[in-house]
């Protein structure tokens, strides 16, 4: 027995070319259950296409890539929040789990089903399904917006909803695209805090992708550093556990982390 | 109310023009000549507009049928899509009336489905348009999102894709609502008065050919109230779907 953590998923030496180009060079990686993953890069290194080679959305030119996790157990959640307009947000954060559920009809409670004795329609799994809504819209502030429509909410709010959507399905992986890159800076560093505890409550896995050094330095345990032209420079460790020491914003560490990532910039640059 | 002000004076200033300089009736009649021809011609145009509605009407419920399946099967498949792409380029671009004759060749025993038939050809296009583009603007994340979770294409249809093209749709719906009047209208016209059953159109040949202005103005102004009352039902339709599924199309803001 070792009490090392479980592989989610890994990636070995894989490669995405598209229309010839080469977006994806030799990436191998490992993500293990727990941990803070975050893809670092400037725009168009293809930290977006591994993340959707991840989820299996992206086939591979070359590599291999190992899922020990169902499509069930990962949840994505993109640049904008993509919710649906016309359902309010207890029911979009509701959408995908609900369609997702073995037994969708028991959940949405609109159908009666014949085995079931009405007194005891689809309690248990509906009980617990709105149980942890409104744990996760709680998390987030929301608990009092359950009936409002994404045109009534900042994009915060929808981004917020977003996030409850995808945490709705329990994943044990989830896929972050840039998430928090179209808010204004309060609002993005309010939603990073809430990441974090929702981390800290949860224990899901995540991986994010973003080009902002200073949030994959605050919000990751380990940092894969992407060179302009698809290949990983370096990974960058933040602390030894992805449960271990969070960095405060405005701190000295950040500084130094922000130098060594520069510098590993600078130095793949003059490389050319 | 101003809207409704402003029409009343045109209709008064227009009354007054013509007692002052005592325009001839052939010309131009007064508006209380057409409000006597209206009345007395009432029963006949009644009769007229039913056949003209039931054309239209037919058109128009083939073509949002029609419409919305092509439109689907269109933005499912790129085969579909590229294999009707020169049809539909002809129906948007060939001035449908001039197919008319055709049809009447076609179907020479029976007039209404010409009618039907041609009235149709003017409205279906952009029912199949609007449901294209309906479909296209379905969110592409929520696309991918249910393809990664393997959700069934009919599942996918019924919670994502339908909601979200149907606004889209239903702008279609009331563009070809206007559009199913003006292809009977003008397919009558082609027809022209061999037909035994009876539209608007054939009234307002009729008054013309008899120089009788005022019976024409009475059918014009039944073809114009109908049209508008096609007009605004459909667009009533459309904002309250657009409230309903809360989505802001380009069109149930303007007018």
């Amino acid at each position: 027995m070792n009490n090392a953590p479980d592989i989610l998923l890994s990636c070995e030496d894989v490669e995405v070319v598209l229309g010839g180009r080469k977006i994806l060079n030799s990436i191998s990686l490992a993500l293990h259950e727990g941990d803070r993953v975050a893809l670092l890069g400037p725009s168009g290194c293809g930290k977006s296409t591994l993340l959707n080679v991840m989820a299996g959305l992206q086939p591979t030119s070359r590599g291999v890539v190992q899922r020990k996790i169902a499509a069930s157990e990962m949840a994505f959640v993109f640049q904008e929040a993509s919710l649906l307009p016309w359902k309010n947000v207890q029911d979009n954060a509701l959408v995908l789990a609900r369609l997702l559920a073995p037994d969708a009809n028991s959940i949405s409670g609109s159908r009666s089903s014949s085995l079931h004795p009405p007194s005891l329609q689809g309690s248990p799994d509906a009980a617990s399904l709105h149980e942890r809504l409104d744990f996760l819209l709680g998390k987030v502030g929301l608990k009092e917006r359950k009936k409002a429509y994404p045109d009534e909410l900042s994009g915060g709010m929808k981004m917020r909803v977003a996030l409850v959507r995808a945490l709705m399905l329990q994943p044990r992986l989830l896929l972050l695209d840039e998430p928090f890159s179209a808010l204004d800076d309060l609002t993005r560093e309010k939603l990073q805090d809430e990441l974090l505890e929702l981390h800290a409550a949860s224990g899901t896995a995540y991986v994010l992708v973003t080009h902002n050094m200073e949030e994959a330095v605050l919000l990751a345990q380990r940092i894969f550093v992407f060179s302009a032209h698809g290949s990983i420079l370096k990974e960058i460790r933040t602390s030894d556990t992805p449960q271990g020491e969070k960095i405060a914003r405005g701190s000295t560490a950040i500084m130094s982390l922000r130098q060594e990532i520069r510098d590993l910039w600078q130095s793949a640059q003059g490389g050319e | 109310m101003r809207s409704v002000l402003s029409f009343l004076s045109v209709l008064l200033i227009w009354q007054i023009v013509c007692i002052l300089f005592s325009v001839p009736a052939w010309f131009l009649p007064t508006p209380s000549a057409v409000a006597v021809a209206l009345w007395t011609d009432g029963a006949v145009l009644f009769h007229s507009l039913v056949f003209t509605a039931k054309v239209t009407t037919l058109a128009f419920f083939l073509a949002c049928l029609f419409g919305v399946v092509v439109g689907f099967f269109s933005y499912i498949s790129k085969n579909v899509r590229e294999g009707l792409l020169p049809f539909t380029i002809l129906l948007q671009t060939t001035p449908v009336v001039s197919i008319a004759p055709l049809l009447i060749v076609w179907f020479r025993n029976n007039a209404f489905a010409a009618l039907v038939a041609c009235a149709w050809l003017v409205c279906v296009y952009p029912m199949i348009s609007a449901t294209v583009s309906g479909f296209r603007a379905t969110d592409a994340n929520l696309r991918r999102l249910f393809r990664l979770y393997r959700i069934s294409p009919w599942k996918s249809l019924w919670h994502l894709e339908l909601p979200s093209a149907l606004p889209f749709i239903l702008n279609g719906v009331r563009v070809a609502g206007g559009l199913a009047l003006v292809g009977a209208i003008g397919a009558e016209f082609v027809a022209g008065t061999g037909g035994q059953e009876l539209g608007l159109a054939y009234r307002l040949l009729m008054a013309a050919y008899n120089q009788e202005t005022a019976r024409l103005f009475a059918a014009l102004s039944v073809v114009s109230l109908y049209g508008v009352s096609i007009h605004f039902s459909l667009e009533w339709l459309e904002k309250w779907a657009a409230r309903r599924w809360r989505v802001k199309t380009a069109s149930a803001t303007d007018v």
